[in-house]
């Protein structure tokens, strides 16, 4: 089994950052999948934000992969923000019928950030 | 010759003689006629039995059918002329049966292209607006059918231009997208919302967000008079891509009849914040914003 490309999970101020800047494969995120939540376990973050400003197209296997790392620890206790979705993804994402009302979004790293460190809902906060 | 026979009563050898000679001359002489007639009966009965046999083939329907130049050429007038009378008629029945196909040609020509002007009228009221009468009707031999077909196309033209002009003219002028507060985009909606221009609104409205990196868009509806399935399908549509790039989305100025309407159809609101007017939808923003700040700085 080839060892599939790593995407960096960064520690910071006691949040998980994991940003994507390249385009991804099954292999690649079906890794990151665990790779979050062994990470989730390890060091017990406040929250995590996971910014996909760098991908611009997206099939259907990945997004719902995301989406499961986001729900993954969101019930294991982690604030959990996706931040800097592509347009057009966005517009997929709907027309797909893709369900994310679960995942928390921002528009950016920055805001991502203030929402995990604030205790307010913040911009599209999710309303369960 | 009474005279004679009385004054001469005795008859003589001689004069025997001639009366039988006379006889045999009447006799051949009636021979001859009756020859004569023979063989002129015989002919009338084939002219006849031919003018028969023409007739037969016409109503069989080979029009081509004509009587022989023999009995045209006949001694007997009232054959030839019988001959000419017959091949005449046939003629005439010929020509005629030639016209009567021509038009059945033509008349079935203008009920192709009628039906085919049906069926593009149909079309386009089914908004393809490709469809147009082919060449083939264009070209018709009836100058009546062309001519419709050129004027039926000419105003589909003109019709489809116009449409696209307009939709053009609606698209640009129908939804401005504001920037109302920092970070508070509005986006009032007004008419009918169709597939077309919700994917317009919405793309527009997305880059804007992106472009200004707005965490509020309130969505307002005040103009909008009519809403079926599609278009609150559109609209949720609109919330979710939003909201999955990190935007609060608000929808405010429900109208009544609006509010019916959605009810009814059991369009799942739930998860949508809808509010009064822009006036409320712009002071619960400022007020998300103020909370957020808050909290943010009892966060540090």
């Amino acid at each position: 089994m080839s060892v599939a490309a790593r995407i960096p999970i960064i520690r910071l101020y006691g949040n998980m950052i994991v940003s994507i800047q390249t385009s991804l494969s099954d292999q690649v995120v079906k890794r990151l999948k665990e790779d979050v939540s062994g990470e989730i376990e390890r060091t017990r973050p406040r929250g995590l934000i996971i910014d996909i400003s760098g991908i611009d197209l997206m099939d259907s296997y990945i997004s719902r992969a995301i989406r499961d790392i986001c729900l993954i620890a969101s019930i294991m206790g982690v604030k959990t923000v996706l931040s800097g979705m592509d347009k057009m993804i966005a517009i997929t994402l709907v027309e797909m019928g893709m369900d994310m009302m679960s995942v928390r979004t921002a528009l950016n790293l920055e805001e991502a950030l203030e929402m995990i460190s604030g205790d307010g809902d913040g911009g599209g906060g999710v309303r369960e | 010759m009474s005279k004679n026979r009385g004054s001469e009563e005795k008859p003589s050898y001689e004069r025997l003689q001639e009366e039988l000679r006379a006889c045999r001359e009447a006799l051949e002489d009636y021979r001859a006629r009756d020859e004569q007639y023979h063989a002129s009966s015989m002919e009338l009965a084939m002219g006849i039995s031919e003018c028969l046999h023409v007739l037969v083939e016409v109503r069989q329907g080979n029009l081509n059918a004509q009587v022989s130049d023999e009995m045209l050429t006949s001694k007997e007038e009232l054959l030839s002329g019988l001959g000419r009378e017959l091949n005449e008629t046939v003629g005439q029945l010929r020509q005629q049966m030639t016209r009567v196909d021509e038009f059945h040609t033509s008349t079935m020509d203008l009920a192709m292209g009628i039906s085919e002007c049906f069926q593009v009228l149909s079309e386009i009221r089914k908004e393809n607006y490709q469809a147009r009468i082919s060449d083939e009707t264009l070209n018709s031999g009836d100058e009546l059918m062309a001519k419709l077909a050129k004027a039926i196309n000419d105003t589909i033209d003109k019709q489809v231009d116009l449409i696209t002009r307009q939709q053009y003219a609606i698209q640009e002028l129908s939804t401005p997208i504001l920037q109302l507060w920092d970070d508070v985009l509005a986006l009032p909606v007004i008419g009918v919302v169709d597939t077309r221009r919700s994917m317009d609104i919405m793309e527009r409205l997305l880059s804007e967000i992106v472009g200004r990196q707005s965490k509020f868009v309130i969505l307002d509806i005040t103009g909008v008079e009519i809403v079926d399935t599609k278009t609150a399908d559109h609209f949720i549509k609109l919330i979710r891509a939003a909201k999955l790039l990190g935007t609060q989305c608000i929808v405010t100025g429900i109208r009544p009849a609006v509010a019916q309407t959605l009810v009814e159809i059991g369009v799942d609101l739930s998860s949508i914040i809808t509010l009064r007017d822009l006036q409320e939808g712009l002071r619960r923003c400022l007020q998300d914003m103020e909370r957020s700040k808050r909290a943010a700085v009892g966060a540090n």
